[in-house]
């Protein structure tokens, strides 16, 4: 009896010392819920779309690839859902008078984008740790080297969500302009969770 | 004497061409790309049939100059060197002499024509306009197509090209600017430009040979091309008293949004000599004039008022000019704009309060969307030193939000702090902010409220803080905390909280519905009808971990030592990014002794339980989250019981098998005594059978009680056997025996004996059987 208890309070501290941190081997599982819950959000809002709008319609050019091929995937993955989390708030942040939808909606995208973004960023801060600690000092001229490879899966997404941008504001955010960038970022989002189901493969992830 | 080399290769080993008609053309043009030349000489030269033996050379362009006779296979002499040239100055491919070229369209020479690859071919100086620090010049290589008529092979496709941009004297290395590869008829795709990166690098700078491979397929199939092409100037020669020297050290400098080109004039800076820049982007065909960066005197310039795109390359050229002359252009590297750029510092605005300081941040770079930092708005974070004019001590704070406060601080003292702002995830740093000091106002009256906290009461929220004076009504409101991640003055969207507003308590109790899910921030404000106190410590409130949560539902399977716990997920609104972990509590039923466990998944296993116990779980939910824990209600108690144990199954079995063999056994020994008495295998001698019956006797004791009745057959002494009735006290029946007619079996009849011998034979049975009817 005493060894078999002695055993299960081991176990409870492990898991207490476990908690502590920031939970992000969930992440998958956290952030397909939150950005399906987004997609919900904008489809509710995006419906119905009004026939005069379609005219409006530009094709802004997602980008097909996320992954750098220079970091685990996984990485990739936060990286990529942290960038697009943070532009789909900017992006609904700013010049919404004209927003086509309710207002309640419109904040609790804000409020969903705003809590997965605080998520991604401790994420992504204790893994900037954990490479700190792994590795040697770095010379500046690596991290410049490595900047850059990263940065091109990610500048082909800001020049995106640039290109979005423009458009609101070439269209002086008009109500048509809205709704096409409501559905153009409810199809990023879907995009770009199937295509991290289908790097996660066999894996229990997404 | 300065040469050019060129070098030829395929990938693989030394490929044969067939019709030995690879070309290699140098082309000097002014700002025209290659494509607009290539699309010209696509319509001059799209049908030439061209000779591997012959070196006579055709153009059906009948305003050509005469074709030589001979091919130059080697380096061309200065007689060989002027290009055959078309009317308007084009030229087809192929080796030849003709008109000079003049100086003022694209020129292009032809220089090779081989058979087999790789070739090496050496260029000398061919005329003032190829040579050291010549522009642009572009190295095509042609072979042939595949064409389906044998006799004509067009040589018109270049499959290799690579624009070289011959390096001033005394630099003996070449850039190599734009390489590409393409066939004729191809668009010019947005990615042509973009190399793939380890191409890219070997491209650098350097001495001797650069070399690239092209991205296409070439015509000759699988065994790609590559162009190596390198310059050397030997003996810089010191005659160009007339050219200016380009421009030294060129920088680029990015601060935000501050856009500076940096260099070192030349020498004579006495004379008037001006600097001008060109600049052209991976999007671009033609290099275009910077703007605020044209004929400037001094040696830096400002084009920060460029419109493009951050996230694109970009690629500067500057020269000097000085009235009709002017220099080479000095190109710097390709870059992005916004991997170059360097955080500047951020801009900070201070509000004094009695006893804290309101902090306003602003992003480094311009305010409006057009700043290069725009899109990593949210990204930010400030980091800021802060300390006491007088006592020197630094306190360091670090914080996401664009706003920030500085609580318990003593009224009128002088407060000192600098700023810089950083992107973390990017590894940028940016420089401090200049010190700003701020005065901190008298002691406020009424004082802010102090300690809030927040609790639920069914289904309200309560707000409760600490107050010492009694005279004063209160006001609450709420913020977004989202919105503390833009910039900006965020006054106008705090929201009074209607059930807070003019209250005299120290607390307020509202609904919980005014407040969808999500994390907000709280504030007091005190007012005793004159004046208002500033506002209390805000409170960031995260609405989940007030919501009451339930149980978790239990279910269970079990085998015989363990049982296996399904617990459900907290159910919505709960939120997902929060961690959650169980506490399981099981005991045994009888016994009183729990035993916990707690777990992070949601199917967990409880070993080393003994078989055929009852057991009972009871499970709950811990919400962790910051300072808070939240905790949910036990669930109901599920139990179940362990199935019995390996090991007594084992003797089950090992029980049950005998059984089985017996069992068996028994029923095999009562189906043979069942055959035995009710079927039996032996059978009754014949003798016996035939007297007795035609029946069976097996169904003797089955039968009914028919009285069986024996025959009697009475023989005659006569040759005939007759059988003959009787009818007196003999009560059988007799039947007539008749060979003919007997129902017996043949074989019990003996029709080959004598009949004597039978009659005999069945009296003395008759005497035997019955004395008494003789007598």
């Amino acid at each position: 009896m005493i060894p078999k208890y002695s055993r299960l309070v081991c176990f409870v501290g492990l898991f207490i010392r476990h908690i502590q941190s920031q939970d992000c081997t969930l992440l998958n599982v956290h952030v397909s819920t939150v950005t399906k819950e987004n997609v919900r959000l904008l489809s509710s809002m995006s419906n119905p779309f009004p026939l005069r709008c379609l005219r409006d319609i530009k094709a802004f050019g997602l980008p097909q690839n996320i992954v750098s091929y220079s970091q685990p995937v996984e990485r990739d993955i936060k990286e990529v859902f942290y960038d697009i989390t943070i532009q789909a708030l900017h992006i609904f942040s700013r010049h919404t008078s004209n927003f086509a939808g309710k207002e309640e909606y419109l904040t609790q995208i804000k409020s969903e984008l705003a809590e997965q973004r605080e998520y991604l960023k401790q994420c992504l801060k204790e893994d900037k740790k954990e490479d700190k600690d792994t590795q040697e000092m770095k010379t500046h001229e690596v991290q410049h080297l490595e900047v850059q490879v990263i940065q091109k899966s990610k500048l082909a997404l800001r020049g995106y969500f640039k290109r979005i941008e423009n458009y609101l504001k070439d269209k002086k955010y008009s109500y048509c302009a809205w709704k096409i960038v409501q559905a153009e970022i409810k199809r990023c989002f879907v995009y770009f969770l199937e295509f991290t189901k289908l790097l996660g493969g066999n894996k229990v992830y997404f | 004497m300065a040469q050019l080399k060129v070098k030829v290769q395929a990938r693989k080993a030394a490929t044969q061409i067939k019709g030995s008609c690879l070309f290699m053309d140098l082309e000097k043009s002014r700002g025209a790309t290659s494509r607009e030349i290539l699309n010209r000489n696509r319509d001059k030269c799209l049908h030439k049939a061209v000779s591997s033996q012959s070196s006579k050379w055709r153009s059906q362009d009948r305003n050509t100059d005469t074709i030589s006779s001979k091919t130059s296979l080697g380096g061309l002499s200065p007689q060989e060197q002027a290009p055959l040239e078309n009317s308007d100055g084009l030229l087809c491919p192929h080796s030849g002499v003709g008109k000079a070229g003049s100086s003022t369209g694209p020129v292009r020479q032809s220089l090779i024509k081989a058979e087999r690859l790789p070739v090496v071919r050496t260029i000398p100086e061919l005329s003032t306009g190829f040579g050291p620090g010549a522009r642009f010049h572009s190295v095509k290589v042609w072979i042939p197509s595949h064409s389906p008529h044998p006799g004509r092979r067009p040589c018109v496709q270049p499959a290799v090209t690579a624009h070289l941009v011959l390096p001033p004297r005394r630099i003996p290395s070449a850039t190599l600017l734009e390489p590409e590869s393409r066939t004729l008829d191809s668009a010019p795709r947005s990615t042509k430009r973009s190399q793939p990166a380890k191409d890219r690098k070997w491209l650098g700078r350097g001495r001797g040979f650069l070399s690239y491979a092209p991205r296409r397929r070439s015509l000759l199939g699988p065994t790609a091309l590559v162009l190596v092409a390198g310059a050397s100037w030997p003996s810089p020669a010191a005659s160009d008293e007339k050219s200016l020297k380009p421009p030294q050290k060129v920088e680029v400098s990015i601060i935000d949004d501050d856009f500076t080109l940096k260099w070192n004039g030349s020498q004579e800076s006495i004379r008037n000599v001006t600097f001008s820049a060109d600049y052209i982007t991976s999007e671009m065909d033609n290099w275009i004039k910077l703007p605020g960066c044209q004929h400037i005197t001094g040696s830096k310039c400002n084009f920060s008022s460029l419109d493009i795109n951050f996230y694109e390359n970009i690629t500067l050229r500057i020269r000097a000019e000085e009235e009709k002359h002017t220099s080479l252009w000095y190109h710097t590297d390709t870059f992005i704009p916004f991997e170059k750029a360097h955080l500047g510092p951020p801009e900070v605005r201070l509000e004094a309060e009695d006893k804290a300081i309101i902090i306003y941040f602003f992003r480094p770079g311009r305010k409006d969307d057009t700043s290069i930092w725009d899109m990593d708005t949210t990204s930010f974070s400030f980091s800021l030193i802060f300390w006491e004019n007088s006592a020197h001590t630094e306190q360091q704070i670090e914080t996401d939000h664009y706003m920030d406060k500085i609580y318990n601080l003593s009224p009128e003292t002088t407060y000192c702090l600098k700023a810089k702002a950083r992107l973390p995830l990017q590894n940028r740093s940016g420089v401090y902010s200049p010190v700003y000091c701020i005065n901190t106002t008298v002691e406020h009256k009424p004082p802010a409220p102090e300690n809030i906290e927040v609790g639920t009461q069914n289904q309200s929220y309560v707000l409760k803080w600490d107050y010492e004076d009694r005279n004063v009504t209160f006001r609450a409101q709420w913020l977004y905390a989202f919105s503390k991640l833009i910039p900006g003055d965020n006054l106008d969207k705090w929201k009074q909280i209607s059930n807070c507003e003019n209250v005299r308590t120290t607390y307020c109790v509202f609904p919980q519905n005014i407040f969808l899910k999500g994390t907000y921030f709280l504030r007091v404000q005190a007012s005793d009808g004159n004046n208002t106190s500033f506002w209390s410590k805000e409170k960031k409130v995260n609405t989940e971990m007030y919501y009451t949560i339930f149980p978790p539902d239990i279910s269970m399977k079990s085998t015989s030592d363990s049982l296996r716990v399904f617990v459900t997920a907290p159910k919505e609104p709960w939120n997902r990014f929060h961690p959650f972990i169980y506490e399981i509590i099981f005991w045994e039923n009888t016994s009183n002794t729990e035993r916990k466990i707690i777990a992070k998944e949601m199917d967990i296993a409880i070993p080393n339980l003994q078989p055929l116990r009852l057991y009972c779980v009871k499970a709950r939910w811990h919400l962790l989250e910051d300072e808070r824990n939240k905790t949910s209600a036990f669930s109901a108690a599920v139990c179940e019981q362990t199935k019995p144990g390996t090991f007594s199954t084992m003797w089950i079995v090992i029980g049950i098998l005998p059984l089985l063999v017996i069992v068996i056994c028994v029923m095999k020994i009562l189906q043979r005594c069942l055959n035995y008495v009710f079927f039996p295998a032996l059978k009754l001698p014949c003798s016996i059978d035939e007297n007795f019956s035609e029946h069976s006797f097996g169904n003797l004791l089955l039968s009914t009680s028919e009285e069986q009745t024996e025959k009697c057959f009475i023989i005659e002494n006569t040759q005939s056997v007759i059988i003959a009735e009787q009818t007196n006290e003999i009560d059988e029946d007799c039947k007539k025996y008749d060979p003919q007619t007997s129902q017996d079996s043949g074989n019990y009849s003996y029709e080959g004996e004598t009949l004597e011998s039978q009659i005999s034979e069945e009296l003395l049975q008759q005497k035997v059987l019955s004395p008494g009817m003789i007598s």
